[in-house]
């Protein structure tokens, strides 16, 4: 995770981070959870927060790097900057700042996500919902054309539906059945979401079948070795994604992600509609969810009807890879010697300065 | 995004002939193109089956495949009571075989090849995606083709 922590000031120094940067990053974390002020995310919904620290991050990932050096690879690399849709041209701007003037690099590629991830499930023509943790994203593209006007991103007025959201939600209400999790309870409600959530096909039959049974629920071990029980938080913490208004109290302009789902498909021109919903590609951690996939067929197919869809057919794509998809996207766009109309240089970004990208602004294909 | 690789005269040659119902090759229902590193062949074996059917049964469970296939369908007549017969038409289809099997690398490629490919092969009607056998299906190419012939 792109995630920095401070430790506390504690004699300890088993606790004091090995390397320079003098705090533990990513992975780190996760060995001394209990030591850090807090944890602070650097990027999002994809827009970086704290640019000093996201600084630290790349120099620490780049690192790691195998078989790179970093005086003689950064005049000659090509860097594939994968960025959100609707990023933000300050954000952008300071991306191409600070790659071309503090790490030099050669030339640098932008490239939208959810593309990326289109073409690593293999397709040129689909819609691609990306469900990621602190945003969701949609973004239809025939034949490598995205269709700018149609893409669109669940926004309310207080934040972003995302897998970060259910996280907070699992830990919201375990805190009001009496659970009360100190500093590692966000690692632990991650982890209840990722083994125990579900989406149910239909919520009210599961609340009933609940309240009947105990069927549904499941154990799960605590850090102490104390269990809880776990019952209807499994399913009520899929439906947040559906029904984000109700369930996280805060006012979403566009529904729940079914809604966004079928807005986008009516907004796109009809004869395109078909291509669209037989190739429905999922992408992000919480797009693996169970059920996940088969709710989003039952919403689209019982929601929309011929004449708006010729003929109705859905098929929504989701693959065992589909957390990184477009990650490894990106990361093969870099491999592959690919020819696409935005390649920056680094002269070019000498001459003309930020404005380089200005022509560009909205790179989709 | 596009991605070049080698094309050999050869497909260009076979298409043709396979389009225009002239050659050695006109009575081929299908010319099978498969990648290897960064260059395009043709693919012999599956380019002699005579039937859609024979196709789906052959087709790498774990390979990518791009396929042109020469459609003829009766044309269904405009209103029911009408006996005249519309006849037959033809139409190229190009179909990408890419199932959920193939690593992700190979299907990226794919993916950015396609363009590439269509922009060489002239004619081509309609483009289909499929990764499960079911979606190979004739019907439904048909009903795609009579969306645009009016």
């Amino acid at each position: 995770p792109s995630m920095i922590g401070r430790p506390k000031n504690s004699p300890n120094a088993v606790f004091q981070p090995q390397h320079e940067f003098k705090c533990h990053i990513g992975e780190e974390l996760h060995q001394f959870p209990f030591r850090y002020d807090e944890f602070k995310p650097i990027i999002s919904c994809g827009i970086v927060q704290d640019w000093d620290e996201m600084i630290i991050l790349l120099e620490y990932c780049l690192k790691k790097v195998p078989k790179f050096d970093m005086q003689e690879g950064k005049y000659t690399r090509r860097v594939v900057l994968n960025e959100p849709l609707l990023n933000p041209i300050k954000n952008k701007q300071k991306w191409f700042e600070i790659l071309f003037e503090y790490f030099e690099f050669h030339s640098l590629v932008p490239q939208v996500q959810p593309l990326a991830a289109l073409y690593a499930s293999g397709r040129t023509t689909g819609l691609v919902l990306d469900v990621g943790e602190d945003c969701t994203q949609i973004l239809p593209v025939y034949d490598g054309y995205a269709l700018s006007n149609v893409m669109n991103k669940m926004r309310s007025w207080g934040g972003r539906v995302g897998g970060g959201d259910l996280t907070k939600f699992v830990a919201n209400l375990k805190y009001e059945s009496g659970w009360e999790f100190s500093n590692s309870g966000r690692e632990i409600s991650k982890k209840i979401k990722e083994r125990l959530a579900y989406v149910a096909p239909n919520y009210w039959k599961e609340v009933e079948l609940n309240a009947e049974s105990s069927q549904l629920s499941r154990t799960f071990e605590l850090p102490d070795k104390t269990t809880i029980t776990i019952d209807d938080l499994r399913f009520k913490c899929g439906e947040v994604l559906f029904r984000p208004s109700e369930f996280l109290g805060v006012d979403y302009v566009d529904g729940g992600i079914d809604d966004l789902l079928i807005n986008t498909l009516l907004k796109s021109p009809i004869d395109c509609r078909n291509d669209f919903s037989n190739n429905i590609v999922l992408c992000g951690g919480t797009a693996l969810m169970p059920g996940f996939k088969e709710r989003l067929e039952l919403e689209v197919q019982s929601r929309i009807l011929p004449p708006h869809l010729p003929t109705p057919k859905v098929n929504v794509i989701q693959q065992v890879e589909s957390s990184y998809l477009s990650w490894i996207g990106g990361a093969i766009i870099g491999s592959l010697g690919l020819t696409t109309h935005y390649i920056f240089s680094r002269e070019g970004y000498m001459e003309s300065g930020v404005d380089i990208n200005r022509p560009y602004s909205l790179n989709l294909s | 995004m596009m991605l070049n690789c080698q094309f050999s005269d050869e497909i260009l040659k076979t298409y043709e002939e396979m389009r225009m119902g002239k050659g050695s090759n006109k009575d081929k229902k299908f010319l099978v193109l498969k990648m290897q590193e960064s260059s395009i062949q043709i693919d012999q074996e599956l380019s002699q089956l005579s039937s859609l059917d024979e196709l789906t049964a052959n087709l790498p469970p774990k390979n990518s495949r791009f396929i042109c296939y020469h459609l003829s369908f009766e044309m269904p007549s405009q209103n029911e009571t009408c006996q005249i017969r519309e006849g037959t038409r033809t139409k190229m289809m190009f179909l990408t075989w890419c199932p959920n099997e193939t690593n992700v690398k190979e299907k990226f490629q794919v993916a950015a090849t396609v363009k590439t490919v269509k922009q060489k092969l002239n004619g081509l009607s309609a483009t289909i995606h499929c990764s499960t056998k079911s979606e190979i299906d004739e019907r439904s190419m048909i009903e795609k083709c009579l969306t645009f012939m009016k």
